[in-house]
């Protein structure tokens, strides 16, 4: 006899496949798979740490998608929708001039 | 006129740079009389038939940042405030932007030159030149100068 467990509370967490490009670092983009809860602000931190780049005063990096700036506390899921990967752009604004 | 390493290498990075404006609603076209000199078509996402033209003029590539002006239609007058749109740094009246992104922006500011505002000369340069402007577009844009 076979038994089967009955289904649970339990909902397989389903990642989001994350990619920042950064078109002047010699290095290849910044992968990860991370939970829709995630914050855009977690990805933009780890993003900058493998591209070796940081904050300056008259200048921040912001993560873009579909050419938006996206908010620091956004999260993956939201910027995501229904999708299961996500392709972000790291991009230098400079607030001087 | 910029060397042959100039142009072999903007002949490398040139195919992102399409990809990108591709997806952007926006266009590149290298100019008939000079190779290193290109032209491109944008637009702000906000409001799509506000087409700009820009114009990147490279002498030393990736070594040194472009010449960046807008012009009044691919090819055209360098010259026109209304081809400028208005972005902070962007200065429609001096033609040129004041950022380091540009060598009009750092003929302004020779401290840019070095530290963290220096001209990145690794990776796609190209791209991230027009990224930049697009981002700007996009994130920035509040209406064409008068």
């Amino acid at each position: 006899m076979t038994v089967h467990a009955a289904p649970g509370p339990v909902q397989e967490m389903q990642l989001i496949s994350v990619q920042v490009s950064f078109p002047v670092s010699p290095k290849g983009p910044y992968r990860a798979d991370v939970t829709p809860a995630t914050l855009v602000g977690t990805v933009r931190q780890a993003a900058m740490t493998h591209f070796e780049v940081s904050d300056g005063a008259q200048f921040t990096y912001v993560l873009t998608h579909d050419g938006r700036r996206q908010p620091n506390d956004e999260t993956v899921g939201q910027v995501a929708g229904d999708k299961h990967s996500v392709d972000f752009r790291l991009v230098k604004e400079i607030t001087q001039g | 006129m910029a060397d042959q390493e100039t142009l072999l290498n903007l002949a490398d990075d040139e195919v992102a740079v399409v990809a990108f404006l591709s997806g952007h609603d926006g266009h590149l076209a290298q100019d008939t009389g000079d190779p290193a000199v290109y032209w491109l078509t944008v637009r702000p996402c906000s409001v799509p038939p506000e087409i700009y033209y820009v114009r990147l003029a490279w002498t030393a590539y990736p070594h040194s940042p472009p010449s960046i002006k807008f012009a009044d239609s691919p090819g055209g007058t360098l010259t026109v405030t209304r081809a400028w749109p208005l972005i902070p740094g962007y200065r429609a009246t001096s033609f040129d932007i004041c950022k380091p992104l540009s060598a009009e922006g750092y003929g302004l500011h020779p401290e840019w030159q070095r530290g963290p505002d220096a001209w990145p000369t690794t990776g796609n340069p190209f791209l991230w030149v027009v990224e930049m402007i697009q981002f700007d577009l996009d994130n920035s844009y509040t209406g064409r100068a008068s």
